[in-house]
């Protein structure tokens, strides 16, 4: 998560404490002029504006983005996919290779 | 054994299929019917992103509108092979044109991701490999851990090319684990491991592929030209990945010329030590795979180490195909490999199915011609980068055979003769003039040689025809004065040259720069007229250098022969730019290494993809004046120390086109060169 928060929220010096933030129901996210509002939304199609960096990594560490393929985990899909493929030609390399 | 082999090879044409098929989805039923590729439309299909496949796009592509597909890099995974943008372009005014338009047309984009590009790509070309036949005596034992080896070569690769990477894809992360905000471990780089196992899963199948094959790729070299192997997203090539490894098993085996790779690694310090690091981000554009993109202390290094393997690895490939080298073969698959350039072309430029699915399988830098008709210039490239590069392939393949059939030393079937009559008429359309002129010149030296055996009688009859034509042009043709043609390059290069003083015009609005008032220029403080220190020496050295009466000196014979081959203005655009040091006029900055070149030194073409038009300055880019001359006496000892005519003729042939043409940013080109350098001991044991 941090280094997804990294590419949708960018780079900061502050190290959020969410267990913190989440845990006062009265903590209030003072708006950053600095920092450029940013649209994100979850899985139910729900948006919010976030207006710093520390909304911004608090709401991305609750699921949200700003990028739909994020809910889909492509990379690991493939990481997979390329691991039982590669998996299954060992194993076939292993047979032929036995059986001369 | 034979009908097995059928049933082999009958098994791999059904898995390139079926990658094609799979990978781009053709199977896939949308979700909401298409509709038809028009303006009005355009919103539709912006609104529906990873919906259609190329198929059903190309289904709506009506009479109306011209349609083209171009990829788009940064596509997520399950985007992959499906639309991702659709733009309508309205006519366009003709650049110097009087009212006249380029017709509006519909341009869509289709997704494309790294990852699966490495995956989809490198099995169609893995397939496509294995059909090269396996030898029965050469078997090659390859340690497993070179490929590990080899897989940390491209991870520095992708750690190196960190703003090129970075631009098309959104999760790019080099690090094998990091830490939470909490400091909990996280260890689902899955960008990375992807990218890492795929690399060691592509040189693993190809160590095993090669091993009983190494004999036999000598007579195969020709189809690098038709298989061009790039990446469609990222800045790699197979033959890169392929060659860069057999390198490696070179070293391993200790077959490698120590006095040349001592000499590689003491410049190479040169290079690292000398190199600056910026944030810049070099657009490879055509030159993509074989390039550097980024500015950085470790791309450098993953260049110095990889340009090092890939040409050790190809000459490591050269000597295990002694045995087996073949001139039927190779000279069948000349033909085979650049007549199917031409056909596939011409299939390309008629069908936009084609055209996209040629660009993707075939790995090319750039897409195919859209059109059958010539471009300006008069050229026609089809499937190829550089319609240059391919007409010197062409005539290569030409003047190769025509010197066996001159030789008496092979005879072309009825086939191969018309494939040879194709192959003509592709140079013919690459336009590429000296490329033709060289050929027929050569072969035409060949013939007169072979049949009178005398070489004065030759050169005299060359130095009439060369005389009578240059008295010809002099008296009737010359368009220019003599003060100009000897100095055209350096004149388009004051032209090319940002400069910030402020010139007086004369009545006709022409400035000091515009008239080339050199002298002027010389005497102008530099940081005003910005004249870049190789334009200021060569500018000093035709104003100040040494004057024989009536005897033309080099420099001015340099800029007379430029603008007799249409360099002036390309070579003059090079001196503008190039701005080196003297450490880095001797060393070079690097192979592959353009960054510098484009972006250090300010001109009126920073901007766009301006190759210097010239192998020989591209390498003086790369590996400064030591390294071109290093080069050139090596080439010059394999020309004297050839035992036949034939790889003269080729060498010759070769250094009259590499002067004026950037091929050698090719990998297909630099192959050919290697295989040319080498084809005495191939011709020597055969």
């Amino acid at each position: 998560m941090h280094k997804r928060t990294e590419t949708i929220c960018g780079e900061s010096s502050i190290v959020p404490n969410f267990e913190e933030i989440g845990n006062n129901p009265n903590f209030v996210f003072n708006a950053d002029p600095n920092f450029e509002p940013l649209t994100l939304f979850n899985e139910n199609g729900n948006t919010v504006l976030v207006n710093s960096w520390l909304e911004c990594a608090n709401y991305v560490n609750g699921g949200w983005t700003n990028y739909f393929s994020d809910y889909f985990n492509g990379e690991f899909i493939y990481f997979t996919l390329v691991s039982v493929s590669f998996l299954i030609y060992l194993i076939r390399k292993r047979i032929i290779y036995s059986e001369e | 054994m034979k009908n097995n082999l059928n049933k082999t090879n009958k098994l791999k044409i059904f898995f390139l299929l079926a990658v094609i098929f799979a990978s781009f989805k053709f199977y896939k039923i949308p979700d909401v019917p298409p509709r038809p590729l028009t303006p009005e439309n355009a919103s539709f299909y912006q609104e529906y992103p990873c919906t259609f496949t190329i198929v059903d796009l190309i289904g709506q592509v009506g009479n109306d509108y011209k349609v083209e597909f171009y990829s788009n890099a940064e596509g997520p995974t399950e985007c992959f092979g499906l639309n991702s943008w659709v733009e309508y372009q309205p006519p366009q005014l003709v650049e110097n044109g009087w009212k006249e338009f380029k017709p509006d047309k519909i341009k869509v984009w289709i997704s494309k991701n790294m990852h699966m590009d490495l995956l989809v790509q490198s099995i169609f070309w893995l397939i496509l490999f294995s059909f090269i036949p396996k030898t029965k005596q050469k078997k090659l034992y390859i340690n497993n851990a070179l490929v590990l080896v080899s897989t940390l070569i491209f991870y520095l690769h992708l750690y190196g090319e960190k703003y090129f990477y970075k631009s098309i894809s959104r999760d790019y992360d080099i690090e094998l684990f990091s830490y939470e905000f909490s400091g909990e471990l996280y260890t689902e780089n899955y960008f990375l491991y992807g990218y890492l196992l795929s690399i060691f899963a592509i040189v693993f199948v190809f160590k095993d592929l090669v091993e009983h094959r190494i004999g036999n790729l000598i007579n195969y070299l020709p189809y690098v030209f038709l298989i061009y192997g790039t990446f469609s997203t990222l800045n790699l090539n197979i033959y890169l990945i392929f060659f860069s490894f057999l390198g490696l098993v070179a070293i391993k085996s200790k077959k490698l010329n120590l006095k040349i790779s001592l000499f590689y690694l003491g410049i190479s310090t040169v290079w690292v030590f000398n190199y600056t690091e910026s944030e810049i981000l070099f657009d490879v554009d055509k030159l993509r795979g074989f390039i550097n993109s980024s500015q950085t202390i470790s791309s450098l290094i993953y260049w110095v180490v990889i340009y090092f393997l890939f040409i050790v690895g190809i000459n490591f490939t050269i000597n295990q195909g002694i045995e087996n080298f073949d001139k039927k073969i190779i000279i069948r698959n000349f033909l085979i490999s650049s007549s199917g350039i031409l056909f596939i072309g011409i299939i390309s430029s008629f069908s936009i199915f084609a055209n996209y699915l040629t660009f993707y399988f075939f790995g090319l830098n750039k897409f195919p011609m859209r059109s059958f008709q010539s471009i300006e210039g008069n050229t026609w490239r089809g499937i190829a980068p550089s319609a240059e590069g391919m007409g010197e392939f062409f005539a290569f393949v030409l003047l190769f055979i025509l010197l066996f059939l001159i030789s008496a030393k092979i005879k072309l079937n009825k086939y191969e003769l018309a494939l040879f009559v194709v192959v003509f008429y592709g140079l013919v359309r690459t336009n590429n003039f000296a490329a033709l002129i060289s050929l027929l010149i050569l072969a035409l030296t060949f013939f007169l040689f072979k049949r009178f055996g005398n070489a004065k009688k030759i050169f005299l009859f060359y130095l009439i025809i060369s005389t009578a034509l240059s008295a010809l042009y002099i008296t009737r043709y010359q368009e220019f004065s003599y003060q100009y043609l000897s100095s055209a390059v350096i004149y388009e290069g004051v032209q090319a040259t940002e400069m910030s003083y402020n010139f007086v015009a004369n009545q006709y609005g022409q400035t000091d720069q515009k008239l080339g008032n050199y002298r002027l220029l010389l005497d102008l403080p530099n940081e005003q007229t910005n004249l870049s220190s190789s334009l200021r020496y060569v500018t000093k050295n035709y104003d100040d250098g040494p004057n024989l009466k009536g005897i033309p000196s080099l420099n001015s014979l340099v800029n007379i022969s430029a603008y007799f081959v249409n360099r002036a203005e390309k070579w003059g655009i090079f001196l503008a730019k190039y701005d080196p040091t003297i450490v880095e006029f001797l060393f070079g900055y690097g192979p592959q290494q353009f960054n510098e070149y484009y972006f250090g030194h300010n001109s009126k073409y920073n901007f766009g993809l301006f190759l210097p038009h010239s192998s020989l300055f591209n390498y003086l880019i790369f590996f400064g004046l030591f390294g071109v001359l290093g080069m050139s006496i090596f080439i010059l000892l394999k020309f004297k120390n050839s035992k036949s005519l034939v790889p003269k003729y080729l060498i010759i042939f070769f250094m009259l086109n590499l002067i004026k043409s950037d091929a050698l940013l090719y990998i297909p080109n630099l192959v050919l060169l290697i295989f040319v350098l080498n084809i005495d001991k191939l011709l020597k044991d055969n």
